[in-house]
């Protein structure tokens, strides 16, 4: 049918499809703003249009029904390359990561600034109450909003001229420390092609998946006939014609200790959604046709939801097969018992795994005697905590574009790990790495599921075989029961301590559930102890990991990677300790904490699959943390609400986690001069929104004197830049930051010495100085100059430098989170109404998207803490795979008060003195809420999330419920 | 598979295409839940109610006409819009959801957790249904019962001061008025094949005031419990006390015993309120709330309701 659309101020006459959803519409005509997290729902937003001025979300829309209305999309903001007043606010106020809810929200700020000129929070908080983000945690939006407003109003007002907004750092430097525009944010607020669902060509297969009903079944017949006899099918992949190699999806440095447990399809399932079949056709349509002609008989087992069930005697056992070490066998490994149909599982090394017994993984340590620590303790508590399994929701759910390239595999890809995928994609697939490329696109939110070849695999075999690029994407149910999840865990924490408040012996008892594959079974859950263990000094300290098998949605790396289930258990169980002891809960943790120089001994059995090296505390900025934030929710101080049902509480937790994979981890960067002055810089690192971009950026600009705009960077492309393990265990800054400035140092070196030949004075007379200029004694020449010089016929070529960085050195950060929450003990709520996270990444590199890191880390998790949990039935099917009932935190979930604060240190080892700021943003929220909560009404909440239900049992209100 | 999008231009023509088509065609407001993912409906024929210039807001003998393809966003701006009424549309907390969704297509879509549905019934508001030659009126406690009714459910008409009602024979609530027979769905599907013209909000009395309160679990989380409260306050006694909840059945429910229990007396303590409005409901348990939780959830939100609706300047209706 036709219908009549003004688009962008241009009227056109469309013929349109009935039941054909505007925001396809919108794609399909180029505009590629407007995006789709949420399949349809109308709970992300993503998809948002102004529909007559008003935001509206398109996936909701049918195509007749905006018939001779106007509509107008992010593309309509900047007619040219320059950007609106809105958006230049948007990048400078850093409320720009991933950018896949960029353009709705631009759209909902003009909207909003079209009807109030200086709108108020609340205001504010309702234009973009429609709208996800998972990655800013909103904050930064009402500062971007107020500097829109000023913009707007004042249009002769450029763009970096409202100073004072954030806090500058290091003085003694040009960019590093300073507000400067995000390298990628121009792009993302336009609402270019940024992503990899804008790269997919036309003629383009899809590929759509048959995922298990069951949660543990064998496939005892599957028949795809219909399937591969329907037109438009290009393949179908089962169980019987997939690569018979075993692997792990987990992005890990080889040899990875993960274990190889899973081919790319199984004869048997092991979680519901889990692979079946997948399809490959012409049209997504088609896809899901042939899809429901694949005929399968299962055999159905038992299945096993909970770490209880999975340690039972008797308890099914999910991987029954065929066990192989490739070193280290343990001696009286007995495969007799195996089951053909469970595959096999190939470990790198022993991770003391037990998978008869369902124990994925296991793990042992400490330093000192504990029970020494124990009997010297004059008061001892044990207490169990638990947390539930959460999900990392990225706004851009899984996805993944595969073509060739003459007789080379491409692949577009949202991933943290670039070259894992390379490596494994290659060795599945049985051909050499360099037959694969893989291009790492904008990320839309990775949070850790991304760390993992969730889908890469599938897509890429399929265009291998076929020669037909694939797209292929996980709908948001998918994403939810076949992506990456926060590993549901239960702690006993055991401490001792002396009536003085010294704490003697510490102890952590963990059970973790890795769900159907050992994706990071070993790692997050031993995680769980590294990155909260070392903030207590302790002389006797013990751990004991066991990893369990089950048949939930699988588990993996989430942001915080195990940390945040730790930092829960170990810091409440402080704030219980400190409550036992008589003691106030701050001076409790300012009397065991971590220091500046504290040597940590407890490092050397904290190794990821390996022995690790106890190293002193370079740089720590927890003094200044706690006390900054003790002033700031006037810590000791009660206070009253004017509800007589209300009760006040604060709480504090100390948080930690480290700047990547010291020994492990890898990175590599080059620089070189171009003909006029400027820099190309190639970096491994992966940007997931995050702002890693523009941190090398500044590395290179930094460190050469040069403005940010003369540096060019590409990253993370495998045929173009150096080797990078990816952006995982906070990394980024630390890792690849340290690379791009040991290349830009290398560079100078290089530089110098040809100035010196230039100039004909000594290289340790000569200095590089802002902009682009070499100084002698008496005269300069700049880099251009150079340039030219170097690659003339007479020069010494191009010049160039690369630098790979790798070093057994930590640079561990630390932050102090406060809150002041009100419980009303009448329904059970928690309103946090404080929180404020005062951080220590060193040097803050680019300080607007570290308190953007922050935001981000703490709002996620007060989710986590408060309302997010995924929900399974008796038969592992999750029960709340959507953004709405699954309960992600949107901006009316803010704190009243919600204050990052970036606490300077300077370490040592970190470049320009920066250590990492992400992830340990999620360690603080649960304990600090839950000391808070026991603050204000005497319960202690054992178990997250802390929902309003939980709370009233808690209290005695309503009894528990014993039917889940 | 959809067949033809229809765009009628009058209320007749778009009755004339639902009966041409029957269960085949679904009428089409907003969209904001027709068109969901999650929606049950699957129409061959989408009868599109843009073209009938059903977006007025008027006020007419000191009552709110309201058009039923008025979005939830314009009836909040209007400032004829009765506070409590605005409090309870403000409740759906997407802006962009309120931007699209209309009130005719919200209450036709009848949902059990409904955050507006409780107070429109607080408000003793009516929809208007077109019919051959004359539109007639029906309460919207009426509508929304009838619409989720199936042929199991006993119905009594009884004349209240409220207006008819329909009196239910399960056990949602002791005394509801509403079907809330077992099996009866939630899936918005009623309204879809009864066209709703206008919602008449009533002009109120000098001394009615009306509150609404919900409970979810974060902010944009669907209402585990939505209710709104209306009463006539004279001296300290409150008269013709109105409670619907939402979250506790099928649909929204009046608490009818409750209401008699409570009409021409002072109000009873918060506590003692409370646990009366929790004995009142009987929801079942679900995965995601226990019917204990529900239950004493039920007595403090609508115990703050009333509180809320009898503050100075609260909750005039």
């Amino acid at each position: 049918m036709k219908i009549k659309v003004t688009i962008n101020g241009t009227t056109c006459e469309l013929d349109v499809e009935p039941d054909e959803r505007v925001r396809d519409l919108l794609r399909q005509r180029g505009l590629l703003s407007v995006r789709n997290g949420c399949d349809g729902q109308g709970s992300c937003g993503a998809c948002s249009i102004l529909l007559e001025g008003r935001t509206v979300n398109s996936c909701l829309l049918l195509a007749p029904q905006i018939d001779g209305k106007e509509i107008r999309t992010v593309e309509h903001l900047a007619k040219t390359r320059d950007l609106s007043a809105i958006q230049t606010a948007f990048v400078e106020a850093g409320v720009v990561q991933c950018g896949y809810c960029t353009p709705a929200m631009l759209l909902a700020a003009e909207e909003l600034l079209t009807r109030e000129e200086q709108p108020s929070r609340e205001q504010i908080a309702d234009a973009f109450s429609g709208i996800f983000c998972r990655c800013t945690g909103y904050e930064q939006l009402f500062l971007a909003v107020g500097l829109a407003a000023k913009r707007v109003k004042s249009p002769t007002q450029a763009a970096g001229t409202t100073p004072g907004t954030t806090p500058e750092f290091r003085d003694d430097l040009r960019v590093i420390g300073k507000v400067k525009p995000k390298v990628d944010g121009p792009r993302l607020v336009r609402g270019d092609k940024a992503f990899v669902e804008d790269m997919v060509q036309a003629g383009s297969c899809y590929l759509k998946m048959l995922g298990s009903p069951h949660a543990h079944a064998y496939i005892k017949k599957i028949d795809t006939t219909a399937a591969e006899a329907t037109p438009g099918v290009v393949l179908v992949l089962t169980h019987r014609n997939c690569p018979d190699v075993y692997y792990n999806q987990a992005g890990q440095g080889f040899p990875e200790p993960s274990p190889y447990d899973r081919k790319m399809f199984g004869q048997k399932v092991r979680h519901i959604g889990d692979r079946v079949a997948a399809v490959v056709a012409e049209t997504p349509a088609i896809a899901r046709e042939a899809i429901l002609k694949i005929k399968v008989q299962y055999e159905v087992l038992q299945p096993v939801l909970s770490i209880e069930a999975a340690a039972a005697s008797g308890a099914p056992v999910l991987h029954n097969g065929v066990f192989e070490y490739v070193v280290g066998t343990p001696a009286g490994l007995d495969n007799s018992t195996a089951d053909p149909r469970d595959g096999k599982i190939i470990y790198q090394f022993p991770i003391h795994a037990d998978p008869r017994r369902n124990i994925a993984a296991a793990v042992t340590g400490g330093i000192g005697d504990i029970d020494q620590g124990l009997r010297e303790a004059e008061v001892v508590i044990e207490r169990d905590y638990e947390t539930s399994q959460v999900q990392c929701t990225p706004l851009e759910p899984h996805i993944v574009y595969t073509r060739m390239d003459g007789d080379r595999l491409v692949i577009h890809a949202s991933t943290q790990v670039p070259w894992h995928i390379r490596r494994i994609v290659s060795r599945i697939l049985g051909i050499s790495e360099n037959q694969v490329r893989v291009i790492k696109e904008r990320v839309g939110g990775g949070f850790g599921a991304k760390q993992d070849i969730v889908l890469e695999e599938v897509a890429a075999y399929a265009t291998w075989v076929t020669g037909r690029p694939v797209l292929y994407k996980f709908t948001r149910e998918e994403e939810f029961v076949a992506s990456r999840t926060r590993h549901p865990m239960k702690i006993k924490v055991t401490l001792g301590a002396k009536k003085d408040g010294k704490l003697t012996a510490i102890k952590m008892d963990l059970t973790a559930n890795t769900g159907p594959y050992g994706a990071h079974a070993l790692t997050v859950p031993m995680n769980a102890c590294s990155k909260s263990l070392p903030l207590l000094l302790c002389e006797n300290v013990r751990f004991v990991v066991t990893t369990y098998y089950s048949n939930i949605p699988p588990c993996g790396a989430y942001q915080g990677y195990g940390a945040p289930q730790g930092s829960y258990a170990l810091q409440l169980a402080s704030a219980e300790m400190a409550r036992e002891l008589g003691m106030d809960h701050l001076a409790f943790l300012q009397k065991n904490r971590v220091h500046d120089g504290s040597m940590l001994e407890i490092l050397r059995c904290l190794g990821e699959g390996r022995e690790g090296t106890p190293q002193a505390v370079s740089s720590c900025g927890l003094g200044p943390a706690l006390a900054q934030g003790s002033e700031m929710i006037r810590w000791g101080v009660k206070e009253e609400s004017d509800d007589p049902d209300v009760r006040i509480g604060k709480g504090v937790a100390i948080i930690q986690q480290a700047s990547g994979l010291p020994g492990i981890d890898s990175a590599n960067a080059s620089v070189t001069l171009l003909g006029d002055g400027t820099f190309m810089l190639l970096s491994g690192g992966t940007d997931m929104g995050t702002g890693l971009d523009t941190m090398t950026t500044k590395m290179v600009a930094e460190c050469l004197c040069a403005a940010m705009s003369d540096v060019a960077l590409i990253a993370a492309d495998t045929d173009v830049t150096p080797y990078d393990d990816g952006a995982y265990a906070s990394s980024g800054t630390f890792f690849s930051g340290t690379a791009a400035l040991q290349a830009a140092q290398g560079l100078r070196a290089k530089i110098i010495e040809a100035a010196s030949k230039m100039l004909g004075e000594p290289e340790e007379d000569l200095e590089i100085a802002f902009p682009s200029t070499v100084k002698g004694r008496t005269v300069s020449v700049t880099y251009a100059e150079v340039a030219r010089f170097t690659q003339s016929g007479t020069g010494s070529g191009p010049l160039s430098s690369t630098a790979c960085f790798t070093t057994d050195k930590a640079a561990f950060p630390y932050g102090a989170h406060f809150c002041q929450v009100a419980v009303n003990t009448r329904t059970g709520a928690v309103k946090v109404r404080k929180y404020y996270a005062l951080q220590d990444c060193g040097t803050p590199i680019n300080p607007e998207l570290a308190l953007g890191q922050i935001y981000g880390g703490v709002l996620k998790t007060i989710g986590h803490s408060l309302f997010e949990e995924m929900v399974l039935d008796k038969q592992g099917r999750c029960l709340n795979a959507d953004l709405l009932s699954y309960r992600v935190p949107m901006i009316h979930d803010v704190p009243e008060d919600f204050r990052a604060v970036l606490v300077e240190t300077n370490d040592p080892f970190g470049p320009y003195g920066a250590k990492s700021v992400s992830e340990i943003s999620c360690n603080g929220a649960s304990p600090a809420i839950a000391a808070a909560i026991h603050d204000a009404v005497g319960v202690w909440m054992r178990s997250w999330p802390f929902t309003a239900e939980k709370v009233l049992t808690a209290l005695g209100t309503i009894p528990g419920r014993n039917d889940r | 598979m959809v067949e033809q999008f229809h765009r009628p231009a009058t209320i007749q023509d778009a009755l004339s295409l639902k009966r041409r088509f029957q269960g085949r065609a679904a009428f089409l407001a907003g969209g904001t839940l027709a068109n969901a993912k999650d929606s049950r409906l699957h129409p061959e024929h989408w009868i599109s109610l843009a073209g009938l210039k059903l977006d007025r807001i008027d006020l007419k003998h000191g009552g709110l006409i309201i058009g039923a393809l008025c979005p939830l966003q314009r009836l909040i701006e209007d400032p004829r819009t009765p506070e409590p009424l605005r409090a309870a549309a403000a409740q759906i907390v997407s802006r962009n959801v309120r931007n699209m969704a209309t009130i005719g297509g919200h209450v036709a879509a009848n949902l059990p957790y409904s955050d507006l549905i409780p107070m429109l019934i607080a408000l003793d508001a009516e929809v208007e249904l077109p019919g051959l030659r004359v539109a007639k009126r029906v309460s919207v406690m009426d509508y929304i019962t009838t619409g989720a009714t199936s042929g199991s459910t006993m119905r009594v008409r009884s004349a209240t001061k409220s207006g008819v009602m329909s009196r239910c024979t399960s056990a949602c609530a002791p005394g509801c008025t509403s079907a809330c027979a077992s099996g009866v769905s939630s899936a918005p599907t009623s309204g879809s094949n009864r066209l709703i013209t206008r919602i008449i909000v009533p002009r109120s009395d000098r001394n009615r005031v009306a509150a609404c309160g919900n409970v979810r679990e974060s902010a944009n989380a669907r209402s585990l419990l939505s209710v709104a409260v209306s009463l006539t306050l004279t001296d300290f006694d409150i008269h013709d006390p109105i409670i619907a909840v939402g979250g506790v059945g099928p649909h929204v429910v009046r608490l009818t015993s409750a209401e008699r229990a409570l009409d021409g007396k002072p109000l009873p303590p918060t506590g003692k309120l409370a646990a009366m409005i929790s004995r009142c409901v009987r929801p079942t348990s679900t995965p995601f709330a226990s019917a204990a939780y529900v239950k004493h959830q039920a007595g403090a939100v609508v115990s703050s309701a009333f509180q809320k609706a009898l503050r100075p300047k609260g909750g005039r209706g």
